[in-house]
């Protein structure tokens, strides 16, 4: 009777044991459409912008210089700064009538210029803009905006110069602003000289050419060597396990559906819901006035807070806690139903470590910082920035 | 290093019990294992696994101290699968007649596959880690011999100035030798 029992006993033990070890599978397989994976080593240039150092010079001397907003107070670094990895550190950005950086970056005299209506987004990796899943991107059309409303760096360069609270302030009308700084440019002899080098003959100084030096500036501020990018190259070691762990909740979770491909984004708009920005005044109604949001990289994300259009979330944890509320079903945004929240959006993910580790491992600190000393209009380097 | 030492661990605590006195109880469990922390960090759902103990009823034969050694897996939940060598010890309070409470301490070795298949390449990668664990556990004994027990197994995994926790849950059918 005993032997029976034990025999009974061991049998089940090994049968149980058995069962247990075959429940095998093959592992989490990534959709080809949703992939993540390395940046390219190199930028595409559009053939009709080749870059060369000295274009790329003219182009950095341009994005620092002040010369180009209408009360000369603005630069573009003044928004896209490289402490700030090349964002600006606040929820709005503060343009024309501003004084400081980061955080201390006050109006002057506020309530005159309103706040510009959107987080500054980072030009690091702005050269990739429109890279799919596959690798494949045009730069030619390669998308611009939370909107989308520019294609091409060369296009959206022009742009903040005209917007009355980015730069261009009062001192010149949107149809003029462009023409008026071409004229100030023509009118300082290194300008003259660089862009002549540049592009050749004395009429260099053309609104096409302005945009295609800041686009040439802009596609060398790359960097494609996060620990992510080491890890899928093959470097196992490159990733902490902690963030292999937030990898596959990333996937698991579907972020991968919207932040796909080496930028993390598929380029698309969607619908988040958002909170609106109090301190804007208004409701901003993004992509065709339907409340959509392109997809914003990853890249770069511990160095960007705050975050989403508006700055509304502080920390990356605020923003897995806002995918929390969406999955649990609030409504954030009195503006948008949670019927006409994005499909895609069923984010299973609650607060984890995990991720924000995983997002951290997309952070490559080891980009161009360097700030001229001086710019060719000798005004003060990134506009009024002390 | 960390396979080294889980094993010498196992053997410092099989020899503890070894002298064998007649009055020690062995007993085997099997268990079914929840990882709790679902939706958290939902890398595990459902694992399995066995357990045998020792265990030497104190003189007042209400409370007993044990010492288990024991094997559990996890199987696939999307890209993890986590084969687990366990060791625990503890104390049980027997109540009554049938139920009993009992807390432990012990370590478990992890040994964590991560599979992921991307178009281009398969990740296929194990980690190996030694957690320190906690357990407390509630048992219900019936035909004397037979036990159903609940128990809530809690691990920290140091981890870079933080200690994340792991919390499984085992529901088990134990049979004494
Ligand atoms: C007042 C702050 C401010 C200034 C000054 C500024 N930007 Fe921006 N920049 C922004 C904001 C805000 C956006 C996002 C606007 C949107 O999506 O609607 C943006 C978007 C961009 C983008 C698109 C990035 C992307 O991924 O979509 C580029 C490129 C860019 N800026 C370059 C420049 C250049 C070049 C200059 C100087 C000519 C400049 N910016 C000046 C705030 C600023
Ligand atoms: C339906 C598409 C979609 C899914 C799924 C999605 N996101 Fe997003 N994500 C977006 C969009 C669109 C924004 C910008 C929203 C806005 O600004 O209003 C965004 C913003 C973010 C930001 C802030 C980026 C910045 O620079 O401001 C982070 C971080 C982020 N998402 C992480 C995640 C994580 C982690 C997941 C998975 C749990 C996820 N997202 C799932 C579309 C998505």
């Amino acid at each position: 009777m005993t032997t029976l029992k034990t025999f009974a006993l061991f049998a089940s033990i090994v049968l149980f044991g058995t069962t247990v070890y075959s429940c095998q599978s093959n592992g989490l397989e990534v959709n080809p459409d949703e992939t993540i994976g390395a940046l390219p080593p190199t930028v595409i240039d559009p053939a009709d912008n080749p870059r060369t150092p000295e274009k790329v010079a003219l182009g950095k001397a341009l994005f620092y210089d002040p010369i180009l907003s209408g009360n000369k107070d603005v630069s573009c670094a003044t928004c896209h700064h490289p402490n700030l990895g090349y964002g600006d550190g606040l929820d709005l950005p503060i343009g024309v009538g501003g004084e400081g950086l980061g955080n201390s970056r006050r109006f002057r005299s506020p309530g005159v210029i309103p706040f510009t209506k959107r987080n500054t987004p980072t030009l690091l990796n702005v050269a990739f803009n429109g890279i799919d899943a596959h690798g494949t991107y045009n730069p030619v059309t390669a998308p611009m905006f939370y909107d989308l409303r520019a294609s091409s760096l060369e296009a959206q360069s022009l742009l903040p110069i005209a917007a009355f609270e980015e730069m261009r302030g009062d001192v010149f009308t949107e149809a003029t602003a462009i023409d008026s700084v071409l004229a100030r440019l023509r009118a300082i002899a290194t300008y003259r000289e660089s862009f002549r080098t540049v592009f050749g003959g004395n009429t260099a100084i053309t609104a096409q050419n302005l945009g295609k030096a800041i686009a040439a500036f802009e596609r060398t501020l790359v960097t494609n060597n996060a620990p992510f990018d080491r890890y899928r190259r093959g470097d196992a070691s490159a990733m902490t396990e902690a963030q292999k762990r937030g990898m596959v909740l990333f996937i698991q979770n579907g972020c991968t559906t919207c932040h796909s491909g080496p930028m993390f984004s598929d380029y698309k708009a969607h619908v988040l819901g958002v909170a609106d920005n109090d301190k804007l005044g208004f409701s901003d109604k993004g992509k065709d006035n339907k409340y959509a949001f392109r997809t914003p990289t990853l890249r770069n994300i511990a160095l960007t807070a705050p975050y989403m259009h508006n700055g509304k979330q502080q920390s990356l944890a605020d923003v897995l806690t806002f995918y929390d509320r969406v999955r649990d079903g609030e409504q954030l945004n009195p503006n948008v139903a949670v019927s006409q929240l994005d499909s895609l959006l069923r984010p299973r993910v609650t607060l984890s470590n995990d991720l924000i580790e995983f997002m951290h491992a997309l952070t490559d600190n080891s980009f161009d910082k360097s700030i001229p000393s001086q710019v060719p209009s000798g005004l003060p380097v990134g506009g009024r920035i002390q | 290093m960390k396979k080294l030492l889980f094993v010498l661990l196992i053997s410092v605590a099989v020899s503890q019990s070894a002298p064998a006195q007649q009055t020690l109880r062995y007993t085997v469990w099997a268990d079914g294992v929840l990882n709790a922390q679902l939706p958290k960090s939902n890398l595990y759902g459902l694992g399995a696994g066995l357990r045998a103990e020792v265990s030497k009823p104190l003189r007042t034969s209400k409370s007993a101290l044990f010492a288990q050694v024991g094997y559990t897996r996890f199987s696939e939940k999307a890209a993890f699968t986590a084969n687990i060598a366990l060791l625990n010890a503890g104390y049980r309070y027997q109540a009554r007649k049938a139920f009993s409470a009992s807390i432990g301490v012990g370590a478990q070795y992890w040994s964590e596959r991560m599979r992921v298949r991307f178009t281009d390449y398969t990740i296929d990668e194990t980690f190996t880690n030694v957690l320190p664990s906690a357990t407390v556990g509630l048992g219900w004994r019936f035909k004397s011999r037979y036990h159903v027990g609940l128990e809530n197994r809690l691990l920290v995994k140091p981890e870079r100035g933080r200690l994340p926790i792991r919390d499984n849950v085992a529901l088990s059918l134990g049979y004494t030798l």
